[in-house]
């Protein structure tokens, strides 16, 4: 029963101004959550807390009931941008990943597992690079590769497509929502992408400085077809009211407009 | 810019200047009074480690310049004590007689090379691991760290030689004294870098490890030990020059063998002759050493 549930929560880096003030959100199982918003008003803090890399200063995170008190197994993170070790080759990174999340694995089974989640992201010709000779899109599609391999019922994912190329950044907005369907995890994504974020979330939380400023459903049926999807009034109205957010909360939208 | 008739212009000078030497050995000289067999082998070596990076065309220019520089020296060296016979007898002896010391003070030579290195392991052997390892735990832990790093930072820039007249004194051997003079010089330098290495490393690996939920043990030596062990390794190099100074510095103290004590022995009885043999040894080992540290960089960091 991993919903996730936030209850008061405030947060602030050590002299730093608050950066999430009495937000409270849930989660529910199974559901996929993108979170939009500007710059620097928590949403990657928001991650940090669910995975229990931080914790709140006051208020409580919990995950099926359970507070979080610390990272816990089931429960994967994409960041931004870096998280590979760079002393592991591609292989070695998702292998050594797989590892910890199933100790039954032998060394040769987590290979071949990494192997095959590293060819489904497309990076079947850089297995046994490190990480410091790959670019920045292929670095990032190991990351995802990662962390969709060990899967669990949590997964939290930073931007995790913005440094890729649109071709990629659809197959892998494709491979997660397979993935995420199959096992059935909750999902919460922060995105930056505006119709990223209506094509594969259920519900929308868009953030302003100090914490949520509304949810947003997103009631279209699965799959959704891209090109049809993004082009429907439904998903015209979502966009045009996000947008409206942004622009009263001070940021220009980025690369979708 | 070059004109492609410079680029291509031949090595030729280092032969040249081998050609000359080998004349100047050959002709009558005022002052033969030692064989030139080591000194020409020297010679040939030399002229054939330049040949041989010529000919792979690796560093060649380079190592044309540095091969004629050397055989400038060998042969203004030659002319002066040897042929011309005009140097001071005493301070600068012949090139023949400083070779040839080779042959003669072979096992003394050996004896000391394997008395130094072998002080040189005991001390790398401890004083590594120990300030790794103690590095990396005040890195992670600001208690830790609060507490140890104020006092390296008191220790750690005490010359450790300074300690060695005291601790010969004190310690029960010659050799146990060095060693922990070495461990001293070695250990506080090693500990203070790690720290910095440990704090100022990248915090999305740290987060990734974390999210990975893997004990201590796991931390340091699946996590903390690969990602410091570039720094450990080019710190070796560093560290491997201070503690060769410590340890021929301590040995010119107290020792009864070993590299430090072969020049300070013979610089007594005003051997110079064994004096700039023994110069000659300590630069050949320390280059051989430094060899090994550049294999072993390649060997244990590719991904860096």
């Amino acid at each position: 029963m991993p919903d996730i549930s936030l209850r008061d929560v405030s947060f602030s880096y050590p002299g730093g101004p608050r950066v999430l003030d009495q937000v409270s959100l849930e989660v529910e199982d199974g559901t996929f959550l993108a979170v939009v918003g500007p710059s620097g008003c928590g949403k990657s803090t928001l991650l940090r807390l669910i995975s229990g890399l931080s914790l709140p200063e006051e208020g409580t995170v919990s995950i099926g009931g359970a507070p979080v008190t610390g990272p816990a197994p089931g429960r994967s993170i994409v960041f931004q941008q870096g998280g590979l070790f760079p002393w592991l080759t591609a292989r070695g990174n998702v292998a050594f990943a797989l590892r910890k999340a199933k100790p039954g694995l032998s060394r040769a089974q987590a290979a071949e597992q990494a192997e095959a989640a590293l060819v489904r992201v497309g990076l079947k010709d850089a297995l046994s690079r490190y990480p410091g000779e790959l670019s920045g899109g292929m670095a990032q599609r190991v990351a995802i590769a990662r962390a969709l391999s060990v899967g669990g019922q949590v997964l939290l994912l930073d931007e995790p497509f913005g440094a890729l190329d649109p071709r990629n950044r659809q197959a892998l907005q494709q491979l997660l929502l397979e993935l995420w369907q199959a096992e059935g995890s909750t999902v919460v994504m922060v995105t930056h992408d505006i119709d990223e974020a209506i094509l594969l979330s259920d519900r929308i939380a868009f953030f302003r400085p100090g914490g949520v400023r509304l949810i947003l459903p997103v009631r279209a049926s699965r799959p959704r077809d891209p090109a049809e999807f993004l082009t429907s009034a439904d998903c015209c109205a979502t966009r045009k009211r996000l947008i409206g957010l942004f622009y009263q909360y001070g940021e220009a939208v980025g690369e979708t407009l | 810019m070059k004109t492609p008739a410079e680029k291509s212009r031949p090595i030729v000078l280092v032969h040249l200047l081998f050609a000359l030497l080998v004349v100047q050995v050959a002709l009558p000289g005022k002052n033969e009074t030692a064989s030139p067999v080591l000194f020409l082998c020297a010679a040939v070596l030399v002229e054939a480690a330049c040949l041989w990076h010529i000919v792979r065309k690796k560093n060649a220019r380079a190592a044309g310049d540095i091969g004629a520089a050397l055989f400038l020296l060998f042969n203004i060296w030659e002319l002066w004590a040897t042929v011309l016979g005009r140097a001071h007898p005493i301070l600068v002896p012949t090139p023949e007689a400083v070779f040839q010391v080779f042959a003669g003070q072979w096992p003394l030579m050996l004896r000391g090379i394997g008395s130094s290195l072998s002080l040189l392991a005991i001390g790398f052997g401890i004083a590594l691991p120990l300030g790794a390892l103690l590095g990396m735990l005040a890195g992670w832990s600001p208690k830790l760290r609060g507490f140890l790093v104020p006092i390296a930072r008191v220790l750690a820039p005490v010359p450790a030689i300074i300690y060695a007249p005291y601790l010969i004194a004190l310690m029960p051997s010659f050799r146990s004294a060095s060693a922990l003079v070495i461990i001293l010089g070695i250990f506080w330098p090693t500990f203070l870098q790690t720290v910095g290495r440990t704090v100022g490393l990248d915090p999305h690996i740290l987060d990734s490890a974390r999210v990975l939920c893997l004990s201590d043990r796991e931390m340091v030596f699946q996590i903390f030990l690969p990602a410091l062990l570039p720094g450990l390794i080019s710190g070796l190099r560093v560290n491997l020059s201070t503690s060769f100074m410590l340890l021929t510095l301590a040995e010119m103290m107290g020792a009864t063998s070993g590299l430090g004590y072969f020049i300070k022995n013979f610089a007594d009885y005003a051997n110079y002759t064994n004096v700039i043999a023994g110069i000659l040894l300590v630069a050949l080992v320390v280059t051989a050493l430094n060899g090994l540290v550049t294999i072993l960089e390649r060997k244990a960091v590719r991904w860096s």
